[in-house]
């Protein structure tokens, strides 16, 4: 997709569908409507000099990449350490980029890089959680609610955690970025059929570790919304 | 075991994952990245002007460096200035231009005492008989009649005769003693009979007249021929003549009459 035609369509929006108003009307419409530019516009605007769409698209992703990297690494200091590299590649990278992916695939592919880059740095971050947040009971549930949360929360998260690194970093890719396979083989830099394997591993893995009563909580956690 | 599409995650396994895990980025942490994001768009326009004064600055220098030496070179051919200095660090031309003015006989009339001396006095002339036997050497050897009449001086006496002799080893003899030995009535037919070649030893009688810039150059030929007592009393005379001549620093640059 050519930056134009990436700027042109995400402006359009749904303003386009609307064949009763007359043109001068629409495009007047369509000024007093507040139109979700796609993540790449955003970026392109903001390398045009827009702070405000890096803000937008920064706020669109900053939960997701930072739960990816806090799995990944299971330690905050060094998920936040990470995160804050990762953005600033985005930063000074952005005269440099260019909407021939998903702005997500390009986001989490930086991320996945900094791990490695991370991981090769100094393993003792990933050893094992310096600061588990998950061991932390939820504000909002009683105290035995709280207890059984907390120890559904412990034990798919262990789960988690055991996993190996490649498949746990592609069960997160699917689970934060809502990447498919062939998404996350792209982002990893591996073929499409290990990054299947990889994640079907993964979520046997967890499936198998669930007990029972994680499986009710789940039911009943359903309608949870996430913050 | 569920079967995985390539779009397809398993629900469950997703859904517990999303109920358990809520976290959000804390909130310095979100102020930093947005700072720097607002910091780097400034940045980087400062980056991008920097990024060309490296090579703005070369090529700066590289105009500026071409323009100078284009414009010297206009301005020393418009005067005639050599391009580079002398090598003592004076450009001397200008003063020998001076000096050849000051010195130029056109305009000017000699004092008496500086005449030109062509001939010698008979008293130093050889006689008939000893220009006819081509002894050179006793030729210009001071007869001792006359000796008597020379300064007591036993210095210059030497000096004198040696370079009496000097010049009688140069030229040839018949043609000297011809001309020094003759009356006056017969030396216009001695020089007419025994007139020296045209490649003769150099002599500076002709540059005398000409200008005492030629009659140095003719005491530097001297020199280089090995006559230095000749050249000395060249010299001496000439600074006798003309009294305010400054030699210039080499023969090529005496400016030629």
């Amino acid at each position: 997709m050519t930056r134009s035609a990436a700027l042109s369509v995400s402006v359009c929006g749904s303003t386009c569908d609307k064949p009763s108003l007359s043109p001068p009307a629409a495009l007047a419409y369509a000024r007093t409507m507040v139109v979700p530019l796609e993540d790449s516009a955003l970026m392109l605007r903001y390398a045009e000099g827009d702070v405000a769409a890096f803000e937008t698209l920064y706020r669109r992703h900053n939960d997701s990449l930072y739960r990816y990297l806090l799995r990944l690494t299971n330690n905050r200091d060094a998920a936040a350490d990470l995160f804050q590299e990762v953005w600033s590649k985005i930063i000074k990278s952005r005269d440099r980029y260019r909407p021939t992916a998903k702005f997500n695939t390009y986001l989490f592919r930086v991320a996945h890089n900094a791990f490695i880059d991370h991981l090769r740095r100094n393993k003792r971050y990933c050893d094992g959680p310096a600061d588990d947040p998950d061991l932390r009971a939820s504000e909002v549930d009683g105290p035995d609610q709280q207890t059984e949360r907390l120890i559904a929360r412990q034990r798919f998260m262990q789960a988690l955690a055991l996993l190996p690194d490649e498949q746990r970093d592609t069960f997160l890719l699917s689970e934060e970025a809502g990447l498919t396979v062939e998404q996350i083989a792209t982002a990893t830099g591996v073929p499409k059929e290990t990054a299947k394997s990889r994640l079907r591993y993964a979520v046997n893995k967890l499936r198998e570790t669930m007990s029972a009563e994680l499986a009710q909580d789940n039911d009943a956690l359903q309608s949870t919304q996430r913050p | 075991m569920n079967k995985l599409t390539d779009n397809e995650r398993d629900e469950s396994v997703g859904k517990a994952y999303r109920a358990f895990s809520t976290e959000t980025v804390p909130d310095d942490v979100n102020r930093r990245v947005l700072r720097e994001a607002a910091s780097g768009e400034q940045a980087g326009f400062w980056q991008r002007f920097y990024s060309w004064r490296r090579p703005l600055a070369f090529a700066a220098t590289l105009v500026l460096g071409i323009s100078l030496v284009y414009d010297m070179q206009i301005v020393l051919r418009d005067t005639g200035a050599p391009l580079l200095p002398a090598v003592d660090g004076a450009n001397r031309e200008d003063e020998l231009l001076e000096n050849e003015a000051r010195y130029d006989d056109s305009t000017r009339t000699l004092p008496a005492e500086a005449a030109p001396v062509t001939q010698a006095p008979a008293r130093f002339r050889a006689s008939p008989d000893q220009a006819a036997s081509g002894n050179t050497a006793s030729k210009f050897s001071v007869p001792s009649s006359v000796e008597a009449d020379l300064p007591q001086d036993t210095e210059q006496r030497e000096e004198r005769s040696r370079s009496h002799e000097q010049l009688g080893k140069r030229q040839s003899a018949p043609a000297v003693s011809a001309e020094r030995a003759a009356p006056t009535a017969d030396a216009a037919e001695a020089r007419t009979m025994y007139a020296p070649p045209q490649q003769a030893q150099p002599d500076c009688s002709d540059a005398r007249d000409e200008s005492p810039y030629a009659w140095w150059r003719c005491i530097q030929v001297l020199r280089s021929a090995g006559h230095a007592a000749l050249a000395d009393d060249e010299w001496q005379q000439l600074l006798k003549r003309y009294p305010d001549f400054r030699a210039p620093p080499s023969p090529d640059q005496a400016p030629r009459c």
